[in-house]
C-alpha cells in the first residue's frame, strides 16, 4: 500500500530546506547540540517552496505548527534569491517577510513564517554562497592534510581559464575534500556526508555557533510579541558574548 | 415504513431540486452533541468531499450525520444503527433504560439532556435542520407488568425529531404503542443517498436499475461497467425466485449469472453508479469508497465517479483511509470540468476522547499537498 515520503507534522518547529542537504544540515546540528523541538523537511529547489506552502494546509498535524523556518541559498545574488523565495511566499498566500531573519505572523495562521538565507553568518566579508560554503571551513579544518592538495587542485583548474562563482567553487571544493576523505565511496551525497557517525563534518565547530544560537532561541523569537527581526530581538533578549 | 437499507432520498421525484433553480449542493454542515461532535462547524464543502482521519476520528458517524439530517422520519436512525451492527431487538416495553438506550449512543458522550443538533446550508433551499430531543412535555406512562404503580419506573419522555427546512416545520416521535416502536409523521426527504459496505441490497438496486432501465437512463451504467470490466457484455434485470436481480453477461458462459456472485468491487461499483444515476441533482455519500478497488482500476473508475457525478449535478462525500485513492482523485479533480476549485479534502483529527477538529482543506492547497507528498490522512 502506497505511504506518503513525508509524513505528518509532529513538531511545533518545521525547517524546510531548500535540498536535502540543508535537512540533513539541520537535522544533525540539532541532533549534535541537543537542540528539540524541530521537525525537518525540504522542498525540491529554490523554486518549489511555493507548491510546499500551498501544501501545508493539507497536510496532516499542521494545526500543532507553531512557526516555520524557510532556508535558502544566497548563491551569487542575495537579494534576488531571497526575492524569489519572498514571491513564492505571497504566491501560497502567505504572508511575506520583508527581510531575512524577520518574522511574519496572520491572525488566521496558526503558525509564523521567516526566512534564512545561507551562508549564515557570513563567510569571510561576503555574504554569497550556499550550504556548502557554511561547511566547508569546518571541513577543511577537520581535514587539514588534504587541503594543500585541494588548494594546488583548485589553483590548477583556476589557471585552465575556467570560472567559478563563489558557489560553486564551494561546491567542488567540498566535494573534493568529501570524496578524498571517504574512500569507500567517493560519490558519497552531502546529506548522508553529514551523518554524526561519520565524522566528516564536524558539527560541533564554531562556525555553526550562530546557527545553533537562532535554532535555540528559535521558538522564543517566534512567539515574541514584540522584535520581528530576529537581530532586534536577540538584542534585546540575549547577553552580549563576553560581557 | 421504509425498507431496511433503503436511502433517505430514493424518492428523489419527492425532491425536484432542478425546479428551484438547478444543483443543489451543501455548502456548510454544523454539528453540535451528536456521536463524537461536542460542536463543530464545517464550511467550504464542494463537490467533491473526500473525509479523511484516522480510525475513530468521526468519519463514519460524520458521514451519518449528513444522512440522518437528510432524513424524513426517524426510521432513519434505526437503519443506522443496524448498519452498524446494532438492532432495535433490545427494547424491553416499559423500561425507561431500555428505550433511551435505543438512542443514548447518539448524542455526544452519551449526554442526553441537551439534544442533538444537526443544521446544513444548501445552495437552493437554504437551511435544513434536525434536531433530536426528549420531549419532556408529553410524557407517557406504561402500565405494565408487575411494577405498576411505579410512575417513574414507567414514565418515558418520547424522542423527537423536529425538521426545519425554513418554510416548514416537521415532528416525528417515536413512540411506543402496544409493544412496538412506533413513528409518526414525516418530513419532505432531502435527496441524500448512503453507499456503504454495509448497506448493499442486491434487491434495492435491482430497483433502481429497473427505474432507469424504464426511463432509458441505464445505458451509462453499462458503458461505466465496460471501461472497467470490459468483459461484461451486457446488464440486465432477470427474475429469480419471484425477486428481480441484476445479471451481468459474461463471455463464454452459457448463463448470465447474478451481480452478487461477481466480484464485491464491481458490486460496489454499479452500486456507486446507480446511487448517481438514481439520484440526480442530489447528495451520494459513500463511506470507505476505495475498498474492493484494484488499484489497477482506480484511476478509470474514478474518473468515471467524477464525469458521471459532473453529468448529474451530483454532490458527493466519501471518506477514505487511501493514500493511493487520494493521489489518483487528486488527478481525476484536477481534470474535471472545474478542477480543483470543486474539491475539498475535509480531515477530522482526535487527541484523546475528546471531539475531534475537523479541517477542510482546498483542493488547491490538496493538489498541492499530494504533488509534494505529503501525508494528508
Amino acid at each position: 500500500m502506497p505511504v506518503p515520503a513525508r509524513k505528518e507534522i509532529t513538531e511545533e518547529l518545521l525547517i524546510v530546506g531548500e535540498g536535502d542537504g540543508d535537512e540533513a544540515f539541520f537535522r544533525y546540528l540539532c541532533e549534535v547540540r541537543n537542540v528539540p523541538g524541530f521537525q525537518f523537511d525540504c522542498a525540491n529547489g529554490i523554486s518549489d517552496f511555493e507548491t510546499f506552502l500551498k501544501g501545508l494546509p493539507g497536510r496532516s498535524g499542521i494545526s500543532k505548527l507553531r512557526a516555520v523556518l524557510i532556508v535558502g541559498d544566497n548563491d551569487e545574488t542575495p537579494d534576488a534569491n531571497f526575492s524569489i523565495i519572498q514571491k513564492q511566499i505571497g504566491r501560497a498566500k502567505l504572508p511575506q517577510p520583508q527581510n531575512p531573519l524577520s518574522r511574519v505572523a496572520r491572525g488566521d495562521l496558526t503558525y509564523r513564517i521567516a526566512v534564512l538565507m545561507l551562508p549564515y553568518p557570513r563567510i569571510g566579508n561576503t555574504s554569497h554562497g550556499c550550504l556548502e560554503s557554511l561547511l566547508l571551513p569546518a571541513i577543511e579544518r577537520n581535514f587539514d592534510p588534504e587541503l594543500n592538495c585541494l588548494d594546488s587542485f583548485c589553483q590548477c583548474i583556476t589557471g585552465c581559464g575556467k570560472y567559478w562563482s563563489r558557489t560553486s567553487r564551494d561546491k567542488m571544493r567540498l566535494r573534493c575534500l568529501l570524496s578524498s576523505c571517504h574512500p569507500d565511496d567517493p560519490n558519497l551525497g552531502l546529506r548522508y556526508a553529514l551523518k554524526p557517525t561519520l565524522n566528516l563534518v564536524p558539527l560541533d565547530d564554531h562556525i555553526f555557533d550562530e546557527v545553533h544560537e537562532l535554532l535555540l532561541h528559535f521558538a522564543d523569537w517566534m512567539s515574541a510579541a514584540q522584535h520581528p527581526s530576529w537581530f532586534d530581538w536577540k538584542a534585546a533578549n540575549l547577553p552580549v558574548a563576553g560581557t | 415504513m421504509l425498507s431496511p437499507s433503503q436511502p433517505a432520498s430514493l424518492d428523489s421525484q419527492l425532491f425536484q431540486s432542478e425546479e428551484n433553480g438547478g444543483y443543489l449542493m451543501i455548502t456548510q454542515l454544523e454539528i453540535r452533541n451528536f456521536r463524537c461532535f461536542k460542536n463543530v462547524k464545517l464550511n467550504g464543502l464542494k463537490r467533491f468531499n473526500f473525509i479523511v482521519g484516522q480510525s475513530g476520528a468521526g468519519k463514519t458517524a460524520l458521514v451519518e450525520g449528513l444522512f440522518l439530517v437528510g432524513g424524513g422520519n426517524p426510521e432513519i436512525w434505526f437503519r443506522i444503527r443496524r448498519w452498524r451492527g446494532i438492532g432495535e431487538g433490545l427494547i424491553q416495553v416499559g423500561l425507561r433504560q431500555n428505550y433511551e438506550a435505543l438512542f443514548r449512543d447518539m448524542f455526544y458522550a452519551f449526554n442526553q439532556s441537551q439534544g442533538a443538533f444537526l443544521r446544513i446550508i444548501d445552495s437552493v433551499e437554504g437551511k435544513r435542520e434536525l434536531e433530536i430531543f426528549y420531549d419532556h412535555s408529553d410524557v407517557t406512562r406504561l402500565p405494565i407488568g408487575d411494577q405498576k404503580g411505579k410512575e417513574n419506573a414507567f414514565a418515558v419522555d418520547p424522542i423527537s425529531f423536529k425538521w426545519d427546512f425554513g418554510s416548514r416545520v416537521s415532528h416525528s416521535r417515536v413512540e411506543i404503542v402496544d409493544g412496538a416502536l412506533q413513528m409518526k409523521g414525516s418530513a419532505q426527504v432531502y435527496p441524500v443517498f448512503l453507499v456503504s459496505p454495509r448497506t448493499f441490497s442486491g434487491k434495492e438496486n435491482a430497483g433502481f436499475y429497473s427505474t432507469l432501465s424504464r426511463t432509458k437512463r441505464a445505458k451509462p451504467v453499462l458503458d461505466a461497467v465496460r471501461s472497467i470490466f470490459p468483459d461484461v457484455e451486457d446488464i440486465s434485470l432477470e427474475m429469480l425466485a419471484g425477486e428481480p436481480l441484476i445479471y451481468v453477461s459474461l463471455p463464454g458462459l452459457p448463463e448470465k449469472l447474478p451481480l452478487g456472485d461477481l466480484s464485491g468491487g464491481l458490486n460496489k461499483y454499479i452500486e456507486i453508479l446507480l446511487a448517481i444515476l438514481i439520484n440526480p441533482g442530489g447528495v451520494v455519500l459513500i463511506d470507505e469508497i476505495e475498498n474492493g478497488f484494484h488499484h489497477r482500476n482506480l484511476p478509470a473508475l474514478l474518473r468515471n465517479i467524477v464525469e458521471m457525478c459532473e453529468e448529474n449535478r451530483v454532490q458527493l462525500f466519501a471518506t477514505t483511509h487511501s493514500y493511493e485513492f487520494l493521489q489518483v482523485m487528486a488527478e481525476a479533480v484536477a481534470s474535471s470540468k472545474n478542477g480543483k476549485d470543486d474539491f475539498s479534502l475535509i480531515r477530522l483529527e482526535r487527541n484523546g476522547i475528546d471531539s475531534p477538529t475537523i479541517t477542510t482543506v482546498s483542493g488547491e492547497a490538496f493538489e498541492a499537498a499530494i504533488s509534494e507528498d505529503f501525508e494528508v490522512r
